[in-house]
């Protein structure tokens, strides 16, 4: 099949990538060398391979490149700063012991980015609801609703939620 | 596993959709979420050569409702869209819970509400609502525009009575006549991103009858299932009592055919048609009083 | 004498080494690396035959897809494999034995071009009668598995029954049992049953080969939790030289047991190795739905448990007949049969014991390594069978087992005395955590509660010269080098052995860093399994650090002209406040220190540490019996809170208590992560999991589809982990293993708050809604007990299944 252009903003850079109508999107980032996004099970059950999409965390491998088209696509990698910072989920993952493996841990922070967007101060019900679709083995989510409790908390002292939820 | 080549287009008119799905008659699929069609593909128990994306076509998304004529879904619209959707949370509270019970809240951003429709597997979790409220699918094909009631439409398990060509472009659920509740009850294996074992939406309506119900079953039948026996039992009851809500669950299992596989057995299924049909009408009845009509 | 001070050596509460990396996506799993358009793909061909001869395979189709480039069958590869018992080939020859057997290899330029030719080879079969329950296949030998089982070659303390589908039988004879049953006051006899259950790590197995066809060197990068076992099987099944073969280990997405051993790189090896791929690289990704076709999975089992008990409710035998369905292979699978042999009575004392544990072949996926290594199959039967056992003889179950308990000193079931350990503690803890003596209304409408207890204990269950070896490294700058080829497949080992060198080193933590496991620049190790790294590679961590450490006095003495025993090393500092100096570690701890005398001394500051345990002894193969069978014991306890909806068997986990001896907590953060993770992996699997096959063997729950796992949503609302220290003797700073303990009795709990509950008793696991609701229907009509038997089931699936016309 012939390969074709697809034109995606990817973590703030204009990004052409040539692919096969069957690529989907988590083969395609992969292949262009964005490895945080991982393959676990290449049929939406797992969330290993989450990222965000104008706004709404998406499973990528749910989604063929070429729908990425004129969207802007966020990966765990985009979150670091310019100068290696961490974002707040990820520091809080890291200092509540919400990481293990680290297979499950971009795709649950991508989850967890787009959701303190829309609910900056999350209740533990909506947290475990939020996380629903993103597996873990190992550490049996406790530390990890923790650390989303913390980045929440933190983001919203940094003031990252100017004007309330959005 | 990896999907076997195929051609994609993206047309931007549904004319255009429809005439290349002309062209490639049985090797064209269409794609609305994709959710299902890319795990089937990966499976290779669909190998289409053209794959036919509805979501670049405008008039394909977008929810409206008003009061005369009801609800109406466009092909794209995800069911987190429905979900979020204030008239859908208070009109159609079926089909909401429907929507929340889905799979998970990512697969529910992309994952839309007619995809699940139109692929016509037995534990869709919207089918049941959409029976319940009595949908009206609005279909564009080679041959113009058609209607279809959603009664009519999925004939077996993955089967529809759609034609090569045809695409669902939107679904009208007709506003109850009369104040009313609704909610689908889901059984799984566990909490979240399960498929349905027994699934039951239930319509509560204060009718110029007085109460009526409307109760649908997903999962329990090669096609979706109306308690009609059910429903004349609980008819004119707000609150029914538990002798009154046994008779009508057993109508209601009198009703489903339910298989065993591995994910539960006809027996269970059976035993669980009745619980959550009670369940359900109680559900209902509770959020009449609790002024959520 | 050690003179350091540091903030974070063993027992500090630190963050985890390589989190950063996890957390900023930047650590490269092996499906993650690159290597270029040389890069070639396999894709296995599967039987759809549980047993059966093949007669053709017809692979001219599959060769005429445009990129594939060969295409090799199990004739073209006759290696045998394996860890204890040889009976495994990475391809099947003549014969299949179970339904997803890989029969053929297909070798792309890409992963679609593999997939495409492998949906184009063609086999032909001729049907052999197949076997898929171990009871049948352990007492009728009228099917055979392996019939050539005679000619494996096996480890000496694995003991295979040849013309038989017994892969190993392991005995435990001790005193008169039946003298004991004779004169008992009660006599208890019960069975407990669970299907296999899968690992459910994340990332699914992935291998890349490479032989260099010049030298034959091969090059195996893989995700394997254990390089040096890796090697070594491999090495034996090629007859290959050791140093031919370099295993490279990248970060390996969770593993439970799953990625031990040697799981998919023969398989990769098949295609890297054959003449016609010419060197270059082949790659070997598993997708989500065969991951437990290619690789084990638990062992189903079918234990009967027989107690004799005088009228102080002392335990004076037991019986015990343990059935291991090991499916195709037990090349790893015959040890946990072991390993639930040699702890059979589980966290108690009893003098007369007789045991019988099985591994039995049958003709299905096979079993092997997880997370528990045959204690969860034991204890979840036990531990039932305590409680069964208690309510009987009209005591509180607590109480039976405090009056039972193996306490320090006491004998195993193979003679040894028991460690050390506070379990009576940890009893007490949880008695009062969960309120287990208190009945308690239930908190949802229409719900009933109940609470469950069970005890867990487990060994490092290895061979008895698993060994481990570290160097320890002290660059020019201070900062330090771990090799140690221990896998942190996520149970923090790297941040342990951090601890462990910054506690001798005086070193800070965040100046020392480990390394992903490789087999050439790492020393051996003998396999990340069985809770052992901290404590056997612990050992060999702390040797070499100590061995580092011991050299810098001597060389800052002579440097600083004052005695050995003033130099202290301080956050890094070395220091000898005698004579004022303060220096950090530099260069000079590389190069060589210029000496007052001007010459010079030294050299790179290296130090190595060695470990095997030095005093285990086999247990004797007619009676089970040895002075030291294992190291040492963990020992722990679950409680926990439940609630049934009775109308549909659901089953909420309202608080879980969960408590080990650690003996000593090196680094709390990854026990306290361990305790909670392996808590709700056990909850998940006591509720949810169970593999499934149809009346022809075929899996029907091979992905996460029909394969569920608890999701964020099935956690309890308090999971309370907590540890008790009674230092072990013989270890690194008293520690014991807890990796896998916690996994163990979180299934035995649940089913016993379900009896508390309800009052019936189930007998087969997983406690799912379906078999809940079951068993509150049977006790409607006055049943006592429900025990569902899945092999039965599986024999009836083509009765009991109904389908849409």
């Amino acid at each position: 099949m012939m390969k074709r252009d697809v034109h995606f903003i990817l973590n703030g850079r204009q990004t052409t990538l040539s692919v096969e109508p069957r690529t989907t999107l988590l083969r395609a980032l992969r292949e262009y060398g964005v490895t945080s996004v991982k393959r676990g099970c290449e049929e939406g059950e797992c969330g290993t391979c989450t990222v965000v999409v104008d706004d709404l965390a998406q499973k990528s491998c749910m989604m063929l490149a070429l729908e990425a088209e004129g969207k802007s696509v966020l990966t765990v990698e985009g979150l670091v700063g310019p100068k290696g910072e961490l974002h707040p989920i990820q520091q809080a993952f890291i200092e509540e012991g919400a990481i293990q493996c680290g297979f499950c841990t971009p795709g649950m922070i991508m989850t967890t980015y787009a959701f303190l967007r829309k609910t900056p101060d999350p209740s533990e019900d909506e947290i475990r609801a939020a996380l629903a679709g993103n597996l873990c083995r190992c550490t049996g989510y406790i530390p990890i609703f923790r650390a989303v409790q913390k980045a929440a908390k933190t983001m919203r002292e940094l003031g990252h939620f100017p004007g309330g939820a959005r | 596993m990896s999907m076997l080549a195929f051609e994609m287009e993206r047309p931007r008119s549904l004319a255009a959709a429809v005439e290349i799905l002309g062209k490639y008659g049985s090797k064209a699929m269409i794609k609305a979420g994709g959710t299902d069609v890319l795990v089937w593909m990966r499976k290779h128990a669909v190998n289409p050569e053209m794959l036919v994306d509805l979501s670049e076509i405008p008039e394909l998304g977008g929810i409206s409702f008003y009061p005369h004529k009801g609800i109406k879904i466009g092909a794209m619209c995800t069911i987190n869209q429905v979900a979020e959707h204030e008239d859908a949370r208070r009109y159609y509270g079926a089909l909401t819970d429907a929507c929340l019970s889905h799979s998970d809240p990512l697969i529910r951003n992309k994952a839309t509400v007619l995809g699940n429709v139109c692929a016509s597997v037995p534990s869709g979790d919207m089918i049941p609502a959409f029976a319940a409220y009595e949908a009206v699918l609005h279909v564009y094909g080679p041959e113009g525009e058609r209607d279809i009631l959603f009664a009519d439409f999925i004939t077996g398990p993955r089967k529809n009575v759609l034609v090569p060509g045809e695409i669902v472009v939107s679904a009208t659920l007709p506003l109850p006549a009369g104040q009313s509740t609704g909610c689908y009850i889901k059984l799984g294996r566990r909490n979240a991103l399960d498929l349905a074992q027994v699934g039951v939406a239930c319509v509560a309506i204060e009718g110029e009858k007085g109460r009526e119900y409307q109760l649908a079953y997903g999962a329990v039948a090669p096609r979706p299932v109306r308690a009609a026996e059910a429903e004349d039992i609980l008819a004119g009851q707000t609150s029914p009592d538990a002798p009154l809500l046994e008779k009508a669950a057993k109508a209601a299992a009198a009703a489903v055919n339910p298989i065993t596989d591995v994910r539960a057995s006809r027996e269970y299924r059976f035993s669980m048609v009745e619980e959550l049909t009670k369940r359900a009408v109680s559900l209902c009845a509770e959020r009449f009083r609790g002024g959520n009509a | 004498m050690k003179q350091t001070v540091t903030r974070n050596g063993v027992g500090a509460w630190t963050t985890r080494k390589y989190d950063l990396e996890k957390a900023a996506g930047t650590l490269a799993f092996t499906d993650d690396l690159r290597f270029g358009p040389e890069l070639l793909h396999a894709r296995a061909f599967r039987s759809t035959k549980a047993h059966a001869e093949i007669l053709s395979v017809d692979v001219s189709e599959a060769m005429k897809v445009k990129g594939v480039v060969k295409v090799i069958t199990g004739k073209d590869f006759i290696h045998r494999f394996g860890l204890y018992l040889m009976d495994r080939t990475p391809l099947a020859i003549g014969k299949v034995r179970y339904v997803g057997e890989p029969v053929a290899l297909v070798i792309g330029e890409t992963e679609e071009a593999a997939e495409e030719g492998m949906l184009k080879v063609a086999a032909k079969y001729k049907d052999l009668p197949p076997i898929f329950d171990p009871v049948k296949a352990a007492t009728d030998n009228s099917v055979l598995v392996h019939p050539e089982l005679e000619t494996y070659d096996h480890v000496p303390f694995i003991t295979p029954f040849p013309g038989t589908n017994i892969a190993n039988w392991f005995r435990i004879r001790r005193g008169d049992v039946d003298k004991a049953f004779a004169e008992a006051e009660h006599v208890v006899e019960e069975a407990v049953n669970c299907p296999q259950i899968a690992h459910g790590f994340l990332e699914p197995h992935c291998c890349i080969c490479k032989e260099d066809p010049a030298t034959g060197n091969l090059t195996i990068w893989s995700s394997a939790q254990s390089a040096f076992a890796l090697r070594e099987i491999v090495a034996k099944g090629l007859d290959y030289p050791l140093n031919k073969i370099h295993v490279i280990a990248p970060p390996i997405g969770g593993g439970f047991g799953g990625k031990a051993g040697m799981t998919v790189e023969a398989l990769c090896l098949a295609g890297a190795m054959n003449p016609e791929i010419k060197g270059r690289p082949v790659k070997l990704y598993i997708p989500r739905e065969e991951v437990m076709l290619t690789s084990w999975v638990r062992q189903a089992y079918v234990s009967k448990i027989k107690l004799a008990i005088d009228k102080e409710g002392k335990i004076t035998a037991i019986k015990n007949t343990f059935y291991f369905d090991t499916g195709i292979s037990a090349e790893y699978g015959a040890n946990p049969v072991r390993s639930a042999g040699y702890s059979s009575t589980g966290c108690y004392y009893v003098p007369n014991v007789w045991t019988d544990s099985y591994a039995v072949y049958t003709n299905k996926p096979f079993g092997g390594a997880y997370r528990g290594f045959g204690l969860p199959e034991l204890m979840g039967a036990m531990e039932v069978v305590i409680d069964i056992a208690a309510r009987k003889i009209g005591m509180d179950p607590i109480e039976f087992r405090l009056k039972n308990m193996l306490k320090p000193g006491l004998p195993t079931c193979t003679g040894m005395p028991m460690n050390a350990h506070a379990l009576d503690t940890i009893v007490n803890k949880i008695v009062e955590k969960i309120r287990l003596k208190e009945k308690e209304p239930a908190t949802r409408k229409g719900w009933i509660r109940g609470k469950g207890f069970a005890l867990a204990l487990k060994a490092p269950a290895m061979p008895s010269d698993a060994a481990s070896s570290a160097i320890v490294k002290i660059l020019g700058d201070g900062t330090v080098d771990v090799l140690a080829a221990t896998m942190d497949m996520g149970q923090g080992a790297y941040t342990a052995y951090a601890q462990m060198a910054s506690e001798e080193l005086g070193i800070p933590i965040e100046k020392i860093k480990c390394y992903y496991p490789d087999t050439q620049s790492h020393p051996y190790d003998w396999q990340t399994v069985a809770s052992r790294s901290c404590w056997s590679m612990g050992m060999a961590v702390k040797r070499a650090a100590t061995d580092a450490r011991e050299k810098l006095p001597a060389l800052y003495s002579e440097y600083w002209e004052t005695e050995p025993e003033s130099i202290t090393i301080e956050h890094g500092i070395v220091k000898c406040k005698k004579k004022g100096k303060a220096e950090p570690i530099g260069e000079q701890i590389q190069s060589g220190f210029m000496m007052p005398s001007g010459n010079y001394v030294g050299g790179p500051v290296i130090g190595s540490g060695s470990f095997v345990p030095p005093d285990v002894i086999y247990p004797d193969p007619e009676t089970g019996q040895s002075p030291k069978s294992v190291v040492h014991f963990t020992v722990g306890a679950v409680g926990i809170d439940i609630e049934v909806d009775p109308a549909t068997g659901a089953v909420e986990v309202n608080k879980v208590s969960a408590g080990y001896d650690v003996g000593k907590a090196v680094s709390p953060i990854n026990v306290k992560g361990q305790i909670e993770g392996g808590t709700i992996q056990g909850i998940s699997a006591g509720l949810m999991e169970g593999m499934y096959y149809d009346e022809h063997g075929k899996l029907l729950t091979p992905d996460f589809t029909d394969y569920k796992i608890a999701t964020s949503m099935d956690v309890p609302r308090e999971v309370d982990s907590f540890w008790e220290e009674t230092p072990e003797e013989l270890s690194p700073y008293g520690n014991r293993g807890v990796g896998e303990h916690s996994m163990i009795s979180p299934a035995p709990a649940i089913d016993n708050a379900l009896f508390d509950a309800l009052g019936i008793r189930i007998h087969t696991y997983p406690l799912g809604r379906e078999r809940v609701y079951k068993a509150i229907q049977a006790k409607k009509n006055g049943e006592t007990d429900l025990w569902e038997y899945p092999y039965a089931l599986e024999q009836s699936y083509k009765n009991a299944i109904k389908e849409w016309k």
